[in-house]
């Protein structure tokens, strides 16, 4: 089976299968448009993401390898978060620094399947809380005065969907 | 990747994969985000901009029993708040029914006169009296509202209200049950149904075989004349469905039947007009291009014919309606 070497932020190679890098838009586009082929021992070098994470990725890909092309469903509605596969929400039971990590190489490697994955789950996270309790999981500092606050508070309570 | 001490793991996103998170939450769920800090407020913003509207109102339940004061002051906030929010709406609505009071008449003249009605997608007023001075002012303001889709004004006593604040619970069949009961539930009924209802008289069918005879569509043209003759009900809309499946021997009763209709007074009414004109098209075409120029509130026609010899079966039409939105030539 052709592979590629794949260079981390931190300068690990990683030798992997090409249909498996392919996972990622943006490597299939490197290798298309600079006509790199397979076999030659070129290094795509990926500097926006380090060895612990592209290790994670790399072992996400090689499980979704054979997964269908995710349609584009670009409607402004509300999406599901329920249906999260098993195997998913084990792999995804990370820190959540690792997990913030994993939806940025996700978002700048150009993987759909796993920008969405990793964004459900931090949506979860979010879902059913306080703002208090948000703040909480995620560490988020709170620099609303209590005017502020209560202005905020006021207009969502008026904001209604449609 | 110096871990969590260092500030919210939210902090290393950019806004638009935040915003990616953000499409997977309820509403309930960004209105808590959107009060954790000022950049994850500042970016639900953004997203209530294509997902959401403001609407400003109270709760109809409990509007009986609203101070007049309470509501002038609620228009205030709300004027306040579309001034200083950063956020944009796509749609803002004001729905200040209450029940009218004698000096009523002033504070709609202050609500009318706010800088957010500019920005009002939806306007639902309830009108102690519609006074000569309240009118013009009314009508000023409405003239300046650029964003306005929907604009709902109500002069009703308390009452009546109350009860078609029921009526807003029920569904047809109830109230066609209510209606049965007495005059004056019907007369209710049939003012409240102008703003629900439409007055159809069709069986749901676009298959050919399942249209009805010539006979019964005749009976129902007759029934339809005679009902819009009579009603004391305004309706919103009219649709008349008189497709039939015609007969080759029947023509000159086809023929009779366009010719009966297109002279009664309730086509002028019309919203709705499906015919099916049988073989010989070009015999009513006049007729009709004359009948529907005249037919100031129709937005859809519906034309069928059998085919024929005849290559331009529509060309003898000529229809002149600016109210028309929709036209179906068929065979």
């Amino acid at each position: 089976m052709p592979t590629i070497k794949l260079q981390s932020s931190d300068g690990e190679i990683f030798d992997t299968d090409v249909q498996i890098a392919k996972c990622s838009g943006t490597i299939k586009t490197m290798l298309e448009d600079l006509g790199m082929d397979e076999g030659d021992d070129e290094v795509v070098p990926l500097p926006n993401v380090n060895s612990a994470i592209l290790r994670k990725v790399l072992q996400w890909a090689t499980f979704h390898k054979d997964d269908p092309i995710p349609v584009e469903d670009d409607d402004s509605k509300e999406k599901r978060t329920d249906d999260i596969s098993s195997w998913d929400a084990d792999f995804l039971k990370v820190d959540q620094g690792t997990l913030f990590e994993l939806i940025l190489a996700a978002n700048y490697l150009d993987i759909k399947g796993l920008l969405d994955v990793t964004c459900k789950t931090v949506a979860n996270m979010i879902k059913g809380k306080t703002p208090e309790e948000i703040r909480k999981t995620f560490n988020i500092k709170n620099d609303f005065t209590p005017a502020e606050e209560e202005q905020v508070r006021k207009e969502n309570e008026w904001c209604e969907e449609k | 990747m110096d871990s969590c001490d260092a500030g919210s793991p939210f902090d290393k996103l950019p806004p638009e994969l935040i915003c990616t998170i953000c499409d997977y939450l309820d509403l309930e769920a960004l209105k808590a985000l959107s009060l954790t800090c000022h950049r994850l407020e500042q970016i639900c913003a953004n997203q209530c901009a294509h997902r959401f509207f403001l609407c400003i109102r109270e709760n109809r339940l409990a509007y009986y029993n609203y101070q007049l004061g309470t509501i002038a002051e609620k228009v205030e906030e709300a004027a306040i708040l579309l001034k200083t929010t950063k956020r944009r709406y796509r749609r803002v609505h004001l729905d200040v029914q209450y029940e009218p009071e004698a000096d009523s008449i002033e504070h709609m003249q202050a609500i009318l006169d706010k800088q957010l009605l500019q920005q009002l997608a939806v306007l639902k007023l309830d009108l102690p009296a519609l006074s000569g001075n309240l009118a013009v002012h009314l009508s000023d303001a409405v003239a300046k509202m650029d964003c306005l889709l929907e604009l709902d004004i109500c002069y009703r006593h308390q009452l009546t209200n109350l009860i078609f604040f029921i009526f807003d619970h029920l569904n047809l069949e109830s109230l066609k049950a209510v209606s049965l009961t007495c005059h004056r539930l019907e007369e209710m009924f049939a003012d409240y149904s102008a703003r629900r209802f439409v007055l159809s008289s069709r069986k749901k069918t676009n298959r050919k075989e399942d249209l009805p005879p010539l006979r019964n569509v005749l009976e129902t043209m007759e029934e339809a004349v005679t009902l819009l003759q009579r009603t004391k009900r305004s309706y919103r809309r009219f649709h008349l469905d008189v497709r039939c499946h015609p007969k080759p021997g029947s023509l000159d009763d086809v023929q009779a039947a366009h010719d009966k209709l297109l002279a009664t007074r309730l086509i002028q009414q019309l919203v709705v007009l499906k015919l099916d004109l049988g073989y010989e098209l070009h015999k009513i075409a006049v007729k009709l291009s004359g009948v529907v120029t005249k037919m100031e509130s129709l937005q859809v026609l519906y034309i069928g014919h059998e085919a024929t010899d005849n290559p331009y079966p529509f060309s003898q039409l000529s229809l002149v309606n600016r109210s028309l939105q929709k036209l179906l030539l068929s065979n």
